[in-house]
């Protein structure tokens, strides 16, 4: 039973390592400033709720439980919190929102 | 293969993935067009430390971490709110 | 005394409440996973992030610890973010991942809704 649940564990972690992976080769690909503000609340809460499952499986304890239950609704309640602070900061520097990036024109400066 | 070598390597792999995968965001931080895209990108590079810590959890066998854990999750989502409130103010006084 | 109030609040009513209570963190937490999995899967796909677009949405909740919530909860449902709640406290400003998922989204919202509204 205990060898059992070490595959599943060493499973897990190597599953939500390739999901964190995913969301940051996400952050460079995508081109608008909102839909790399989707990549970051969704997909990296996804990937550290599966290592968060991955310790509980392994150490059977009440303490662990309950910590990591703190951490996880500080993921899920504040990072909602902090995208709508971002996006409104965005949304009043005038960026549109369906638009893809423009690429910065640096200024030469002639002597 | 034993289980719990098995476990011991799965832990490792963990690590190197997560630490190559921290290249990304960085240079996100250096290329992107405006602040907020910065903002943004270090958000995403410190849940990918709260990845690696919770790794060398497992690795280690220390469960004592996890209360650094708490508190790197905590400033994640603060960090962000106080630098979007800084940039804020900053282009109200112009 | 204690057991009092217990057995006076066990009415019919708080145990439909409770029990819409818990469908609605069954749900979310439902949500939450297909959410991740979703978002990754375009990643994978290939798509850069275009096609997206900004809609206001008029809820019909009536208490505002109601529409923080519902607020939150349209973060973490799948290929929409809230960026903002509009002057009259009604309206929720919403980005949308691809513009062509609506339908969907105006589904799930209104389920979230009806849950939250039972629950109240």
């Amino acid at each position: 039973m205990n060898e059992v649940i070490e595959y599943i564990v060493g499973t897990l972690i190597i599953i939500s390592a390739l999901v964190v992976l995913i969301a940051s080769v996400g952050i460079v690909r995508f081109r608008n400033l909102y839909a790399r503000m989707h990549v970051v609340t969704k997909v990296s809460s996804f990937g550290l709720l599966l290592l968060l499952i991955a310790l509980n499986l392994l150490s059977m304890k009440f303490r662990i439980l309950i910590e990591s239950l703190i951490i996880f609704h500080v993921l899920i309640f504040l990072s909602p919190i902090s995208a709508h602070v971002t996006a409104k900061v965005a949304l009043w520097l005038n960026e549109n929102p369906s638009a893809p990036d423009k690429e910065v024109e640096e200024t030469k400066e002639k002597e | 293969m034993d289980s719990s070598t098995f476990l011991e390597y799965a832990a490792v792999a963990g690590l190197w993935i997560m630490t190559i995968s921290l290249v990304f965001p960085l240079w996100r931080l250096f290329k992107g067009p405006s602040l907020p895209d910065r903002v943004v990108a270090l958000d995403q590079s410190a849940v990918i430390i709260v990845g690696i810590i919770i790794c060398d959890i497992i690795y280690s066998k220390n469960e004592m971490e996890l209360d650094v854990v708490l508190v790197v999750s905590f400033l994640l989502a603060m960090g962000s709110m106080i630098i979007a409130r800084f940039l804020y103010k900053q282009n109200a006084e112009k | 005394m204690f057991w009092d109030t217990i057995k006076k609040s066990l009415t019919v009513k708080t145990i439909k409440r409770l029990y819409y209570l818990l469908l609605l963190f069954f749900y979310f937490c439902y949500k939450i996973i297909e959410s991740g999995w979703v978002v990754a899967l375009l990643i994978l796909k290939g798509s850069r992030g275009e096609h997206g677009g900004m809609l206001e949405y008029t809820t019909i909740v009536p208490k505002s610890w109601q529409l923080v919530i519902l607020f939150n909860m349209l973060s973490m449902t799948p290929g929409s973010l809230s960026v903002d709640i509009l002057e009259d406290g009604r309206v929720i400003q919403v980005h949308l991942l691809r513009i062509a998922d609506k339908e969907q989204f105006l589904a799930v919202t209104t389920k979230i809704e009806r849950l939250l509204i039972k629950a109240l």
